[in-house]
């Protein structure tokens, strides 16, 4: 069977073939038998040659996350990968734009310092965003004015999601 | 000698964890106590009994004296293990608990009010020639003052939370108009942790490093100390990576600063365990910062190096149980480590990263030790403390303890969120650490733009075992998937939006 996979914007293609309980295993135009062996749902064990591996992984949302020696790696498939990009599109382009102030991480709203049409200098300390105890202060990287408040005191919001709109003062 | 019979832990995670194995180990039923979004927590299924003290906020539930105190009744408990964290500083839990007829494990609430006053503790042992830092004498009350002092003792100065402890409403003020924001967020955060929000300032030493000696003191005046943890590896000025001996110490300086440690103890009038933690700058001098009156997170090293049980000896010591041994029945038998692993997304500020641990394997092998509070199948709740488990190596050497740490790091395996893990596998592997060259800026100076480490030496393994499992359960993996279809994301590349 072939495999398409991909993590972080980049492609890869497997293809492993099965006969009599022996694989083939197909990267990069190179093929090479393979041994493979589960161990559980969890645990696969691969010989590639006499070199041993115990390759861990789990799934969710469609993500394949796979752990070896300490190395972390996450696939999906590609279509599956359009439409997480377009979510950390959002979120990224939240973050780029200099007139929002964004969460940084999921938590809890626990402070706005301004309030609408307030003018704002640059490095103020907007709103604080607590999770895990811990506070996080959210400055304005702009000299400007108060837009629009998009969250309450209390709210839970997720990385990523807008908490005050600025737009730059004339 | 007669043994308490029945044990409360006010506390969660890891180290309601192993509090809970110490208490079997002495045949002491342990009591659990858990809020709703804990139900499931590992603390609560270890523990012999286990009691839902109310909902996810901290206020309503790990730090509700009343609650605890009527459970601890209803269930028959003799004593209370607070942990360390919520209420485990608090002199007044530790009063009630005297007057409600229970043992509080850990030092009596008079002591417990000295040394947790920060300012108070700092003025009585000036007396006595233990160096401090400058700084303030009292909290400040208002601006003005602490805007005075700072200009006396010169910035950079160091909000600190006069309750505090594991930086919890620390904060460095690098320039005057800094001072007013920090001193807010610091009474904010010392509120939310400690439910008192004073605060006061020092001086900040440049490059120092963190070095603190464990205590343990009887109820009849006799105390040793357990040699040093160096604990300079900090971000956000918590400790992630502690070990023992400190490579910075030669066993003249050991020696009188454990000798100091003690000194700070009696004169405090201090019982049980506790750490007295002090800053030792380039020059070989030391200040003494605060005493920690509890159990701390990175207690195991000296567990590891000097063969005690400290969490045991916390409750014979509450039992009224004199230690039996003196200074000199204890040394240092080789290196210890410990690497916190949290909840965390270090590649992203160390911001906390939620969600359901999907697998996990904790390593294994001769010198290892894991203290967790986490399983296969976990959700990590944005509620509390971020930390998931402790890895601890025993070496008989530093290098050998370090190398050790490296593969057991490698070995660990928590799959579904983010973990210090990949830094803390960089920090040990790091040429400073190797060297010993630990002050509290290593993390700022060495790995301050640290990214996730794009090695992919086993890739090839990886896309195999993905392949094999999708195989094994079609379809594991969407249909399309297993077609080649040429989309304009393929050919994309990396990219990203809206970077400066």
């Amino acid at each position: 069977m072939e495999l398409e996979l991909t993590q972080d914007g980049q492609t890869y293609r497997i293809c492993l073939n099965e006969e009599d309980g022996r694989y083939t295993a197909t990267l990069d135009d190179e093929t090479y038998p393979v041994d493979i062996c589960t161990i559980d749902d969890n645990c696969i064990s691969i010989l590639i040659g006499d070199r041993s591996f115990r390759v861990y992984r789990a799934q969710s949302n469609g993500k394949e996350y796979i752990s070896v020696n300490g190395e972390l790696y996450c696939f999906s498939s590609p279509d599956k990968e359009e439409c997480r990009r377009s979510d950390y599109k959002r979120a990224e382009k939240n973050r780029g734009d200099k007139l929002n102030i964004v969460a940084p991480m999921p938590g809890s709203v626990l402070q706005i310092n301004a309030k609408e049409g307030d003018e704002v200098e640059e490095g103020q300390c907007l709103a604080i965003v607590e999770a895990m105890k811990m506070e996080t202060g959210l400055h304005s990287m702009v000299r400007g004015k108060v837009k629009k408040i998009h969250s309450s005191l209390g709210q839970q919001v997720d990385a990523g999601e807008v908490i005050i709109e600025l737009e730059v003062s004339e | 000698m007669k043994m308490f019979k029945r044990i409360l832990i006010a506390n969660r995670g890891e180290i309601a964890v192993r509090i809970i194995r110490a208490c079997r180990e002495m045949g002491i039923s342990s009591i659990a106590v858990f809020s709703d979004v804990d139900r499931s927590a590992l603390h609560v299924q270890m523990a012999d009994e286990a009691v839902c003290i109310g909902p996810a906020p901290p206020l309503e539930s790990y730090l509700n004296m009343k609650k605890i105190m009527d459970v601890a009744k209803l269930t028959s408990s003799e004593a209370i293990h607070p942990g360390y964290g919520f209420l485990a500083e608090n002199f007044r839990f530790a009063a009630l608990c005297e007057k409600e007829g229970l043992v509080f494990i850990g030092p009596n609430s008079k002591a417990l009010k000295l040394v947790g006053d920060k300012v108070a503790s700092r003025k009585s042992l000036s007396n006595i020639g233990v160096p401090l830092i400058p700084g303030m004498e009292s909290t400040g009350k208002d601006f003005k003052e602490f805007q005075s002092m700072a200009e006396k003792i010169g910035y950079p100065v160091m909000v600190k939370a006069s309750a505090g402890g594991g930086g919890k409403g620390m904060r460095i003020v690098l320039r005057p108009e800094e001072l007013k924001g920090s001193i807010e967020a610091g009474m904010r955060e010392a509120k939310s942790a400690f439910g008192d929000e004073s605060v006061y300032l020092e001086k900040c030493i440049q490059k120092p490093r963190h070095i603190e000696f464990q205590i343990l003191a009887d109820q009849s005046g006799h105390a040793i100390h357990l040699f040093e943890r160096e604990c300079s590896i900090q971000r956000r000025h918590q400790k992630i990576v502690e070990e023992t001996p400190s490579a910075a110490l030669d066993p003249d300086l050991r020696q009188r600063m454990g000798k100091e440690a003690v000194e700070v103890v009696q004169a405090t009038g201090y019982t049980n365990a506790g750490t007295v933690e002090f800053l030792l700058d380039q020059d070989g001098n030391y200040y003494f910062l605060e005493v920690n009156a509890r159990i701390q997170v990175e207690h195991p090293i000296t567990e590891m190096v000097t063969g005690i049980d400290l969490v045991k000896w916390q409750i014979r010591i509450a039992l009224g149980e004199n230690l039996p041994f003196g200074q000199e029945t204890f040394f240092q038998r080789g290196h210890a480590i410990e690497s916190r692993i949290y909840a965390e997304d270090p590649a992203n500020r160390f911001l906390p990263s939620l969600g359901k641990i999907l697998f996990m394997k904790s390593p294994e092998g001769p010198g290892i030790r894991v203290d967790s509070g986490i399983y296969s199948g976990y959700d990590v709740t944005r509620h509390y403390d971020p930390i998931l488990s402790k890895l601890i190596v025993w070496g008989e050497n530093r290098e050998t303890a370090r190398k050790r740490m490296i593969d057991a790091l490698k070995e660990y395996v928590i799959i579904g969120l983010q973990t210090t893990i990949p830094f803390l596998i960089d920090v040990i592997e790091h040429p400073g650490f190797k060297n010993g060259e630990t002050t509290t800026d290593f993390i700022q100076t060495n790995l301050s733009e640290w990214k996730a480490p794009m090695k992919r030496n086993f890739l090839k393994q990886a896309l195999i075992a993905t392949a094999v499992h999708s195989q094994k359960h079609e379809p594991s993996l969407p249909e399309s998937t297993r077609k080649i279809q040429i989309t304009p994301w393929m050919t994309l590349g990396p990219w990203r939006i809206g970077e400066v």
